[in-house]
């Protein structure tokens, strides 16, 4: 599914952050990625989607590399999603049109089949209710699921979370990890950043550790 | 015997003032379709290259553009306008427009300028991420916000604009002031007929202020806390939308 070779990342003031890494996914695999913080984490996250672009390697999507000219990054972001720290809704918009601005405007989906799509979405992830309700007026917890939803509108086959838990207290600590975790049963590949042992060895089918921009 | 207010209501001078003021709104109503239009266009240039540092050649004429217009007074650009630039064109109206419409669409492109600097650098990050192109992130995530965020400062601009428009009676359009400084001059009385134009300027600003005050309440109504009223609006919506 994923298969990174010798990727590095060196950003202009010299710092540099991926030395030499090399890393392979599997379909449906779930992968998470411990380590201290300044290790290289989100920045790996980041070059995997080309939100950061690397400085040298190649990074294979579906048998394509990603880092050729020729590649539309925008066609292989809308198959590899992401969850931020931060949620990063939209602000501007209800919670519905997060979810449906991009299989309406992306992938092109009828304004009604996408709405049915995420209300259905809404539903199974116990958030109907805040169909209709602005970023703002949501929990943290409840945006990140939100999140979450938005990335899987999108039918990825593959979600990228960058601590999707760090900025919430514990009991919407647990509502996100119960939603990743019922992810696990839709096949969908996943690659985790998160600090939390316990939510580690609940959804983890492999943990890498990382250390001063290298797998250990 | 008629006294001087009467005089201007009764006599040829109330549709002097009624011409000056179709005047005044026509260059105003003209000018801000113009503004609006090539504000939102160099904002849009210079959020492009903000963004993914493309455009550096546009980005750098809309720098100049902006520059130059911010840097020299309103009057100026009116005169250089009207006898150098645009001297061949018959119609003072147009040469009128297109210069109210340039002055302002620096300062419109400035303010949208600063109101998609207040989005914050995360809504453009999260649309990348979904597989948005630039331009796409730019006209359907952050220019609405942008937009939302600069409601204010563009009603100023536009009132700002209906105010320095009096100006143009100086290339030969007779807008409201003028038409009150030609009364003053016929009247020998310059206290009525600019008593009179003062307060069309204040209506007419006054009528603009509360239009806008309405958009923004009605946009804060919208993301606002009454989410019942929303949610049954929406729900109406969407089940419309789904009956369709």
């Amino acid at each position: 599914m994923i298969d990174v070779q010798h990727l590095n990342k060196t950003f202009e003031n010299g710092n540099k952050v991926l030395d030499d890494v090399n890393f392979k996914v599997a379909q449906a695999e779930c992968v998470v990625i411990c380590g201290p913080s300044g290790a290289g984490k989100s920045t790996f996250l980041k070059c995997l989607n080309l939100l950061e672009k690397p400085t040298s390697g190649t990074i294979l999507f579906d048998g394509q590399n990603i880092l050729e000219s020729t590649c539309n990054i925008c066609k292989v972001r809308q198959k590899m999603g992401m969850v931020f720290q931060q949620f990063c809704l939209f602000s501007n918009l209800s919670i519905l049109e997060n979810i449906t601005l991009g299989p309406i405007k992306l992938l092109h989906i009828p304004k009604k089949e996408a709405t049915n799509q995420a209300f259905e979405l809404l539903k199974k992830y116990g958030i109907a209710d805040k169909t209709y309700n602005y970023p703002h007026q949501l929990s943290g917890g409840q945006q990140q699921r939100v999140a979450i939803i938005r990335a899987l509108a999108m039918s990825p086959v593959a979600i990228l979370f960058d601590e999707p838990t760090s900025a919430l207290d514990h009991q919407m600590q647990l509502e996100v990890q119960e939603t990743i975790l019922n992810l696990k049963e839709t096949n969908v590949t996943m690659v985790i950043i998160t600090h939390d042992p316990v939510f580690t060895e609940n959804v983890a089918t492999r943990v890498i550790q990382m250390e001063c921009g290298r797998f250990l | 015997m008629h006294t001087r207010a009467e005089n201007i209501m009764k006599s040829k001078y109330y549709f002097l003032i009624l011409k000056g003021f179709a005047g005044t709104l026509e260059i105003v109503a003209c000018s801000m379709i113009i503004s609006l239009f090539l504000g939102m266009l160099i904002a849009a240039v210079r959020a492009h290259y903000q963004f993914s540092s493309k455009l550096r050649f546009l980005n750098c004429f809309a720098v100049i553009f902006v520059n130059i217009i911010r840097g020299t007074p309103v009057m100026l650009q009116l005169l250089i306008m009207a006898y150098i630039v645009l001297v061949q064109l018959k119609s003072v109206f147009l040469v009128a427009v297109i210069t109210f419409g340039l002055n302002s669409s620096a300062y419109v492109s400035e303010i949208l300028r600063s109101g998609i600097k207040g989005v914050p650098t995360n809504q453009y990050t999260a649309g990348a991420a979904l597989g948005f192109k630039n331009t796409q992130i730019i006209n359907l995530i952050i220019f609405p916000q942008a937009l939302r965020n600069s409601l204010p400062s563009l009603l100023n601009e536009f009132s700002a604009l209906l105010k320095e428009t009096a100006i143009v009676g100086i290339i030969g359009f007779t807008d409201i002031t003028h038409a009150a400084s030609i009364i003053r001059s016929t009247l020998f009385s310059p206290i009525m007929p600019f008593l009179i134009v003062g307060a069309i300027y204040f209506a007419i600003s006054s009528v603009a202020s509360y239009c806008f005050e309405k958009i923004e309440q009605l946009i804060a109504t919208r993301e606002g806390s009454n989410c019942k009223k929303i949610s049954a609006i929406s729900e109406k919506r969407e089940e419309d939308l789904l009956n369709d």
